[in-house]
């Protein structure tokens, strides 16, 4: 397996390129607008690898995704949750998918909560065993804290029921082994948790399942109360941000 | 995309020489299928320009053309080589199934996995492309054992009417090698994954010692 990982530290965001030696094939995971989508291309190129896939783990609210752009320039898959509101033509993702990179199988669980369309993906290197060895979980579990329940809908039952889906998916993230890798799509600044998110980008299931506050209650009604309580303001351009990510002109959603 | 009268152009132009092709695929994707007698210069973001500087002035300086399946990597190759002073005859972007379908002439090297080679194995001549020191941990039964840098000389040997299944160590050398006996004209294939993925599989090796 060829693992990258890309972030932008100012905003906060995390991407991923992971590769397979075989193959030369390559997946890019929540790419960024603002490293630009040359970076990815010559990146891929730089380490002999072609991008056949490219993936976003949700709609997101906060940053400008380069997801759509870079599977034009690379003639790859654009991949995302089938239930993900975009207004363009992509490949859609379910639970239990799973797709090859040679000996990189790529599994994917919909993971509800910080949004309808948030997934998961679970990655195993086949040729060294058959466990997941990381798991890439988007805006569902970041390293000390959770994703936030209320960049999608904002009314007070809407963010609720969020963060009550959020905790079931969070719930399913701790069935994983303790060794598991986590490689979250946000760090430290980002807008996206709340107040307990480390700077530190990625951390494995372990430590999140002992250390990780929002982990230690296993009540849904006391995780949902404990979210609420860390509410803020949505990111600046929040809307118009989604508006650009769904393909759609700024102001129509 | 790449129109095809203009790829039969290209192809008027570099066939006689002295116009050289480079191709800045990674050389993965070269080495699997590539225009013949067209050099694999894949484009790196460090010394880029320099290397195929100094290439093409061990060669003369010949007019050269380049070539990749992405504007964004082809772009940043021409810019790194005007740096160095180089100016290309012409820049394309295609896949190779462009070229393909233009009728043009391709060298291919197939992937063979261990396991076909196992079973089929009676149907190959392996050839072991590694250095001496690494047949210590094994080599496959009945394979030739010709270290990358003799293989030109050696080639000249080889049986026209047997199919080749070359091996390395990870299938990187052995693929550059495989392309290399493909445009020979050589019936071919690269052992994906090579020794290691061979064995991984538990499949049976000789003990080689280094000579």
């Amino acid at each position: 397996m060829i693992w990258a990982s890309v972030q932008d530290t100012i905003t906060g965001c995390s991407s991923y390129l992971v590769g397979d030696e075989l193959t030369g094939q390559a997946l890019v995971v929540d790419p960024l607008q603002s490293k630009t989508v040359a970076y990815y291309v010559l990146m891929a190129q730089d380490l002999g690898l072609s991008i056949s896939y490219v993936v976003d783990t949700h709609t997101h609210a906060d940053h400008e995704s380069a997801a759509r752009e870079l599977a034009e320039a690379a003639q790859a898959t654009l991949a995302l949750s089938h239930r993900a509101p975009v207004h363009f033509a992509y490949a859609p993702l379910k639970e239990g998918d799973r797709f090859h990179l040679g000996s990189v199988e790529v599994e994917v669980w919909e993971m509800p909560g910080h949004t309808p369309d948030s997934l998961c993906l679970v990655l195993r290197d086949l040729d060294r065993g058959g466990e997941p060895w990381l798991v890439m979980t988007g805006d569902v579990l970041f390293v000390g804290d959770v994703g936030r329940p209320d960049l999608g809908e904002s009314s007070e039952a809407a963010v609720k029921e969020a963060a009550r889906a959020q905790f079931q998916s969070l719930d399913r993230l701790m069935e994983l082994p303790d060794y598991v890798e986590v490689y979250p799509a946000h760090f430290g600044a980002s807008h996206c948790g709340g107040l307990y998110m480390s700077r530190k980008y990625c951390s494995t299931i372990g430590y999140e399942r002992r250390y990780n506050t929002l982990l230690q209650s296993r009540d849904p009604d006391r995780f949902v109360a404990e979210q609420l309580k860390f509410l803020k303001p949505p990111p600046e351009h929040a809307r118009q941000v989604r508006a650009a990510n769904l393909g759609v002109a700024a102001g129509s959603r | 995309m790449a129109d095809a009268s203009v790829l039969r152009g290209l192809w008027e132009d570099i066939e006689p020489g002295p116009m050289l092709l480079l191709d800045l695929r990674p050389p993965r994707a070269f080495h699997h299928d590539h225009v013949p007698g067209s050099v694999s210069t894949p484009y790196r973001l460090q010394g880029f320009g320099p290397s195929v500087a100094a290439f093409l002035s061990d060669r003369g300086g010949p007019p050269f053309a380049l070539v990749s399946d992405n504007q964004i990597v082809l772009d940043a190759a021409r810019q790194a080589l005007q740096a160095s002073g180089l100016t290309p005859a012409a820049a394309i972007v295609m896949r190779m199934a462009e070229w393909t379908e233009a009728g043009l002439p391709s060298v291919r090297v197939p992937d063979l996995s261990v396991d076909h080679l196992f079973t089929d194995r009676e149907q190959f001549v392996v050839l072991d492309v590694r250095e001496p020191y690494e047949w210590r941990s094994g080599v496959i039964p009945g394979a030739l054992t010709l270290p990358m840098g003799t293989v030109p000389d050696e080639s000249g040997q080889f049986d026209r009417g047997r199919r080749y299944a070359v091996v390395c160590a990870h299938g990187n050398r052995s693929q550059a090698v495989a392309s290399f006996l493909a445009e020979q004209g050589f019936d071919v294939m690269n052992v994906a994954g090579g020794m290691m993925a061979w064995l991984q599989a538990g499949y049976p090796v000789q003990e080689t010692a280094a000579p």
